[in-house]
């Protein structure tokens, strides 16, 4: 850096310093806001997290037979292992991203790995509910050499599914309704089209494995016929490398089984994570409501700010100081106070947050995850926020400041046409005039004559100026030569008679495109 | 004088003000919801849901409904069939297969000691036990078609013609025959949908039917129908009833004008004589003491049934309520009630579209309630917002005020014409917000017809308690700024500028 940039530097932040000190209150809301802002988001936030794992958590795991249990809708086959995905949707999960390379946007498609990767089991059963003398069962037709319901010696009373007619019921069930091995059991089921089927069933067996949902059993033929049944309506299926929660198992599945039900050892709490984000929905409307009166509350203070520092900002930039400098100068002051703001956000939150009872739920790294949030989020609202007062004092002249003048933040100034007309080239050329088109609506011309219509204007003089959208656009037309003015009302177009025939004359593309 | 002068001060602003006064709207309407919860309903909201379970709310002894479970509460995932002795296969036919997540400690019915506490909550009138049983229609009359087919039907015990009020009484709906008279109270007779889902010939007055009821036992608290210890009852229809949806309006392709059909509920529930009812209860259950399920709370006035709702909730937390009209809006909004035949009456483009937007809840969860913590943000932010508008004001008027100073105003005069501004602009926005609210809650107050006195009384009370609130607020918020400028140096204002 050479040695007048550096000085220049050292100045610019001694006198951000002052100003700091002179503005300190302004300064000290906004730190505090942002204090506040950042410290409710990440307690509120970190709360809605951790009653989320929380409840995660403390639902229960099923222990189950299977890895998952697919029943079918009406008439959908079960697709054989060999032709289940392979692995598993890594195709069907397909992510489409839009980059920004080369000046253009580019679509990327990734292949998302999804869990499970593979399936190493597949079988087929069959079931349904039936009405019983004791309760609505829900029934599972399994294969006869079936190698999920294998049960240990100690697991099983009485012998395995080997004939029609037989059945195995869970101890539960054996205990609750006092059945033994020999008792019959009556079965009914109502078909679709309301005819009634009785089929007895005779206990061959009474199981305890001490899974959850443990259903009676009976053979898959009997089930088929049962039930009435075109083709099977459950797959039972193991997996490989399944994690611990497959939060994407149930929605991969949907593509390749749609309409099915699921069932696997951690629906309860994919239910719960999927239920607390539904009730903590409304929740996330506080966290951006929390953004956004931060960011008004800064911009209002900026705002007054700015107002009641309109002189020394003139004097500034009457000494010299650039638009970038000015720019420089407030970015170091409101930046200092958004640090200041954000420091003791985190060091509030590390005094509180480990005083709260819910803080143990929280998984490790999340604090430090919504700490980065937070402050990106942050910085992007204030930007945002800031973004007004500052480009006003970019944009400001000395005379706007000191006069108090409306600041426009788009200036346009037009010394010759826009959009060129052919009637105004044939004009300009016809006339040997030099033509200018003023906006007019509805025959009325909105804006004021610096110059009136008969003068003699100079090059470079300003012959009208136009505010709109409250002084936010300002226009100016400019006299493209020494001339005299002449005015149509109707039409609103500006002419200027050069004192000098051979005055140049705007290139305009199209007049060539005419022929003019 | 200087009261005047804030006043046309103000009035004079009154763009510049502009998003104060907004965001005091804002503020002004969300505290005018959270005074009442709803805006209550007009006398005919949640019609056929009132009329059908007798009460403008429904409670259930099982929660379904899920909100954030308290210190020792735990959810259990379970695939057992909803109970037969309750409407919820009404709102989630599909838990039996998927399986829902239920609270592993819950009440499985109300005891008479709940009805009694549920009755002393105000606002609460009465209490209807809800008596209902499963059973399967096992042909109609001699010679049907539908010979041994079945179709499960819900028998539910109602009163006399003229013992519930017209607004709880599905007599209204008769379209054929008669509701049940007091003598017929014991008999066999009894009243049946116009529709019934698996029935293809509608039944006429006259027509018998043959109900096969279950055993019932009590299994761990819980109702169990025993299908195998069934008994058969005759009964001869004596009235039927169309129960009315909604009205489908739509634009008639072939006369290009404006065309409407009432649609009609396939309904499931067949209604006996209380009386026949608990015979048939007492034969199948061997005279169990019967503790219902779902129970019917009839209040004083729709315009606050979500209050007594939420008052309701929060007393008795493992039991569910909902209002009438948001079951009912439940029912539409999955078309539980209207299979696709129901809409025959309307052009196939027309059905094919209404249909489409039907939305399956996975299962219902109750929001956190977020009304204080938001109000009290918006209302910050409003104040926030008109002390900086006084605050620039008082920047870009210093010569005004140094002026006013130098002819002889004292500090307190300054600082009541600029609170005064705060104070008019939060009159404006509050005003504009309450009312945006309160409009519909007064329309339906008068719906309801309301004496006149209590619907004026109760606006009057509500304007004042937001417009008193927002405006404490922004005197506090304004007060700074108003100080600050009733203090600033004549001198150094007037000669700077």
């Amino acid at each position: 850096m050479s040695r007048a940039n550096s000085n220049r530097a050292a100045a610019l932040g001694r006198l951000a310093f002052k100003n700091m000190k002179r503005w300190w209150g302004r300064l000290a809301v906004i730190a505090v806001l942002v204090l506040l802002t950042s410290t409710l988001n990440v307690l509120y936030h970190s709360m809605l997290i951790s009653q989320q794992t929380k409840s995660t958590a403390e639902t229960e795991r099923l222990e189950l037979p299977y890895d998952l249990l697919v029943k079918l809708p009406e008439n959908m086959q079960p697709i054989a292992l060999e032709e289940l995905p392979k692995p598993l949707n890594s195709k069907l999960m397909v992510e489409t991203v839009y980059n920004w390379e080369q000046n253009r946007w580019k679509e990327l498609t990734y292949e998302v790995p999804s869990v499970p990767t593979a399936f190493s089991y597949a079988e087929t059963a069959a079931g349904g509910f039936a009405d019983t003398a004791y309760n609505r069962w829900d029934i599972l037709g399994v294969r006869q050499d079936t190698a999920i319901f294998r049960f240990a010696a100690d697991e099983l009373q009485g012998t395995w599914l080997s004939q029609t007619g037989d059945l195995l019921i869970p101890y539960q069930d054996a205990a609750e309704y006092r059945l033994a091995i020999g008792d019959t059991v009556v079965m009914r089921v109502i078909n679709p089209s309301g005819s009634q089927l009785d089929t007895e069933f005779h206990i061959c067996g009474i199981f305890d494995t001490g899974d959850d949902l443990a259903q009676p059993l009976i053979l898959f033929e009997d089930a088929v016929s049962f039930f009435s049944l075109s083709v099977p309506n459950r797959q039972l299926l193991f997996c490989n490398e399944l994690l611990t929660h497959a939060t994407g198992l149930e929605k991969n599945m949907q593509q390749v089984y749609p309409g099915a039900v699921f069932l696997y050892e951690w629906i309860a709490q994919n239910r719960t994570q999927q239920l607390t984000t539904e009730m903590q929905a409304p929740s996330a409307w506080i966290l951006l409501l929390i953004y956004l009166f931060m960011g008004f509350g800064v911009l209002t203070l900026s705002l007054i700010t700015f107002l009641e520092r309109r002189k020394e900002l003139a004097v500034l930039k009457s000494i010299g100081f650039s638009n970038l400098h000015i720019v420089i100068l407030l970015v170091i002051e409101y930046g200092c106070a958004t640090a200041v703001g954000l420091l003791s956000s985190l060091l509030v939150l590390r005094a509180l947050i480990p005083r709260f009872s819910w803080y143990q739920s929280l998984p490790s790294g999340t604090l430090e995850r919504l700490s980065i949030q937070n402050l990106m989020v942050t910085a992007l609202v204030l930007t945002i926020s800031l973004l007004y007062p500052v480009l006003l004092a970019k944009l400001a002249t000395v005379n706007q400041l000191i006069y108090k003048r409306k600041i426009p933040l788009i200036v346009e100034r037009f010394d010759h046409l826009v959009k060129p007309t052919p009637q105004h080239l044939l004009l300009e050329r016809d006339r040997n005039v030099r033509v200018l088109q003023l906006e007019i609506e509805e025959g009325k011309l909105f804006g004021s004559f610096l110059r009136q219509p008969g003068e003699h204007v100079k090059q470079g003089e300003v012959l009208l100026i136009q505010e709109s959208f409250s002084g936010f656009v300002y226009k100016e037309w400019i006299a493209p030569c020494n001339g005299f003015l002449e005015f149509d009302p109707f039409s609103g177009i500006l002419l200027i008679l050069p004192d000098d025939p051979n005055a140049p004359r705007y290139n305009y593309p199209a007049s060539k495109l005419f022929g003019v | 004088m200087f009261l005047k002068l804030g006043v046309t001060n103000a009035w004079r602003n009154l763009a510049r003000s502009l998003l104060a006064i907004l965001s005091m709207a804002l503020a002004a309407s969300f505290l005018s919801y959270s005074v009442s919860l709803e805006k209550g309903y007009a006398g005919g909201a949640g019609q056929f849901i009132r009329r059908m379970d007798g009460g403008e709310i429904i409670a259930y002894a099982e929660r379904l409904s899920l909100e954030m479970p308290k210190e020792g509460e735990t959810w259990v995932f379970t695939d057992q069939p909803l109970s037969d002795f309750t409407d919820y296969g009404l709102y989630y036919p599909e838990y039996t297969e998927t399986g829902y997540l239920r609270l592993a400690e819950q009440a499985n019915y109300f005891s008479e000691s709940d009805l009694a506490s549920i009755s002393e909550v105000p606002g609460v009138e009465k209490v209807n036990p809800i008596y209902q049983m499963p059973a399967w229609i096992a042909g109609a009359t001699a010679g049907s078609s539908q010979g041994n087919q079945k179709t499960a039907v819900s028998v539910l015990g109602k009163s006399e013609s003229g013992a519930e009020s017209a607004a709880h009484s599905l007599e209204e709906y008769i379209i054929d025959g008669h509701w049940f008279s007091e003598e017929e109270m014991d008999s066999n007779s009894v009243v049946v949908p116009q529709y019934i889902p698996g029935i293809e010939k509608p039944l006429k007055v006259g027509d018998l039917l043959h109900l096969e009821i279950p055993g019932i036992t009590r299994s761990e608290d819980r109702l169990v129908s025993q299908w195998f210890e069934r008994q058969t009852v005759e009964l001869k229809v004596i009235g039927i009833v169309a129960i009315p949806t909604r009205y489908v309006s739509y634009l008639n392709s072939a006369t290009a004008l404006p065309d409407g059909a009432q649609i009609y509920a396939y309904s499931s529930e067949l209604y006996l004589p209380q009386g026949l009812w608990w015979k048939l209860w007492n034969q199948t259950s061997q005279k169990l003491p019967y503790y219902p399920e779902q129970i019917s709370i009839q209040i004083n006035s729709l315009t606050y049934l979500e209050d007594t709702v939420y008052d309701l909730s929060n007393q008795f937390t493992h039991f569910q309520f909902i209002s009438a009209p948001k079951a009912e809006e439940r029912l539409l909004r999955n078309f539980s009630l209207e299979p696709e035949v129901a809409f025959r009456a309307l052009p196939a483009s027309v059905s094919t579209e209404l249909r489409n937007q039907a939305i399956r809840e996975q299962q219902a969860v109750i929001s956190a309630d977020l009304r204080l913590p938001i109000l009290l943000l918006i209302l910050f932010n409003a104040a926030l917002l008109v002390a900086a508008n006084i605050l620039i004001m008082v920047t870009e008027r210093k010569r005004e005020m140094a002026i006013l100073k130098a002819i002889g105003s004292m500090r307190k005069n300054i600082v009541v014409m600029v609170l005064t501004e705060a104070v008019m602009v939060t009159i404006l926005g509050g005003s504009l917000g309450f009312f945006l609210v309160e409009i519909q809650s007064i329309l339906n107050q008068i719906t309801n017809q309301n004496p006149i006195l209590s619907i004026v009384s109760s606006a009057l009370r509500n304007y004042g308690l937001v417009i008193g609130s927002t405006t404490l607020i922004a005197l506090f918020f304004g007060l700074f700024p108003a100080m600050k400028s009733a203090s600033m140096s004549v001198m150094g204002v007037l000669r700077d500028e």
